[in-house]
């Protein structure tokens, strides 16, 4: 029985490789679309990914060394984008950061346009990616002993530089577990993009969109570019086997 | 773990089995429709029920995503393109048979009422700097059209988006996101709080919308007649849809 559920996941991925036309390779990625897809997606990845880290620091920080409601509320938000469907967050992003939206008139009216722009992408990305970065950070945070770093306070160093010199090397590799987590995500990302951002080549449709759109036009290059999408995902989950589950482990540290 | 794994394998053969319960031999006729189909579908739908006594279920999308659809086996008895080529194209394919022109189509230009929109009287304006155009992709055939059009007008049109399908396209003006947009005449008359800038008829690119049967399907055939009968084309007319 716990040969089908493995399959289900298994075949798909198989198929996808299997129908790989090698011999097409390198002209489907060196095609324009392809190739302003590539740059387009680690360029706003990774963007989204130091977003991710300079933002996402403190909020775990808060999170973690937080309690009463606030702090459950603020946890609940950050899950959020994680269960929503991304075409919802989409929607909700246009609404808030749209040239008609909450914030998003204001913005127009000093001149910046986010739907339809890199930035666009960028934003779209850090809102899907964000809550695996937090949470991975959160979670490591939890486990720290606060004995060491209320050692260095006593000894007369700022919360700050306690911070800094203790607590952040000891979630070092959880920090980097979530950033490669949060790059993966941001990198896959579509539905929010599509909604938020559009897809116009070399400007919004990242490697997900530019999928989509070459399945309409030359299935074959979309299989050449899905496969793509599968070896950074494989490299992801070998390059953190060992942090896997480190992350949720009490000896954060070892 | 042993009884965790199984209850999943469960509810995985319970999703296969269910799944299989809606295939071709439960006497629901499915219709795979361009997405500029949105808003006739409800009339078509019902026109074709009383007529045929069959359970009739019309899903949309873009008709570029339809060959591989029907290639993958999408449950489909009938499939109408939004134009002839990518019907031709499903149909060198061996997949349709029976192929029937429904309706004809042709650009407008939507606007919303932003600053720039306003401002917008013909489809050269949407050249101008400041006002953000969004396009269907090329990939789609209202995108083709496009092009077409675009390119026997020798415009340069910046467009901020290349939209998958018409619907996503003429959304992104209805939420005010865009200024404007080249959709389809259908299109303009269901969204009636945009103001349509008509394309002279000279320098329009006309699309002729085709239904046909997906190979070896029951029914179909019966579908196809009713979409050519008057009650249908007078349904499609009064859409916005010429006749062929």
């Amino acid at each position: 029985m716990a040969a089908i559920p493995a399959l289900l996941l298994g075949v798909p991925l198989l198929a996808l490789l299997w129908r790989l036309p090698w011999s097409n390779l390198g002209a489907a990625l060196g095609s324009d679309a392809a190739t302003s897809a590539l740059v387009l997606s680690l360029i706003t990845s990774l963007i989204a990914t130091a977003l991710c880290v300079v933002f996402g620091l403190p909020l775990a920080w808060a999170l973690a060394s937080g309690r009463g409601t606030t702090t459950r509320v603020v946890r609940a938000l950050c899950l959020l984008p994680i269960v929503l469907p991304p075409v919802v967050g989409g929607v909700a992003l246009l609404l808030a950061f749209g040239r008609q939206g909450i914030v998003g008139q204001w913005l127009a009216d000093v001149g910046v346009q986010l739907p339809f722009t890199t930035a666009g992408v960028v934003l779209a990305q850090t809102f899907v990616a964000l809550p695996f970065f937090v949470l991975s950070v959160e979670a490591a945070l939890r486990q720290l002993d606060a004995e060491y770093s209320d050692v260095a306070i006593v000894h007369g160093a700022s919360p700050f530089r306690a911070f800094v010199s203790v607590t952040l090397p000891s979630v070092g590799p959880a920090v980097v577990a979530g950033a490669v987590l949060a790059w993966a995500r941001a990198l896959g990302e579509f539905g929010a993009t599509v909604t938020f951002a559009g897809s116009l080549e070399g400007r919004t449709q990242t490697l997900p969109l530019a999928v989509y759109d070459l399945l309409e036009r030359d299935p074959a290059d979309a299989v050449v570019l899905s496969a793509v999408l599968v070896v950074v995902a494989v490299a992801v989950l070998v390059g953190l086997r060992d942090r896997w589950f480190g992350i949720f482990r009490s000896d954060v540290s070892s | 773990m042993i009884r965790r794994a199984s209850s999943t394998s469960l509810l995985v053969a319970a999703a296969f089995i269910a799944a299989g319960c809606g295939g071709a031999d439960s006497g629901t006729v499915d219709v795979l429709a361009a997405s500029s189909y949105t808003d006739v579908a409800e009339l078509l739908e019902a026109l074709l029920e009383e007529e045929l006594g069959l359970d009739i279920e019309f899903s949309f999308g873009s008709s570029g995503s339809f060959l591989e659809q029907i290639r993958q086996g999408a449950p489909a008895s009938v499939v109408i393109t939004a134009d002839n080529a990518t019907m031709q194209r499903i149909s060198d394919a061996d997949l349709v048979d029976s192929i029937v022109s429904i309706a004809t189509n042709e650009l407008i230009v939507v606007v919303a009422d932003t600053s720039a929109g306003r401002g917008i009287e013909s489809v050269r304006d949407l050249e101008s700097s400041g006002v953000l155009v969004v396009l269907c992709a090329s990939s789609a055939p209202c995108g083709a059209a496009t092009d077409a059009l675009l390119g026997g007008l020798d415009l340069d049109v910046d467009a901020a988006s290349r939209e998958p399908n018409v619907r996503a396209t003429l959304t992104k003006v209805r939420l005010g996101e865009a200024d404007a947009a080249i959709v389809y005449r259908t299109d303009a008359l269901a969204s009636p709080e945009l103001r349509a800038v008509p394309i002279a008829q000279a320098d329009n690119v006309q699309v002729i919308s085709q239904a046909a049967a997906v190979g070896g399907r029951d029914n179909a055939l019966r579908v196809l007649q009713v979409l050519t009968e008057p009650a249908a084309v007078a349904i499609l007319a009064e859409a916005g849809f010429g006749s062929p």
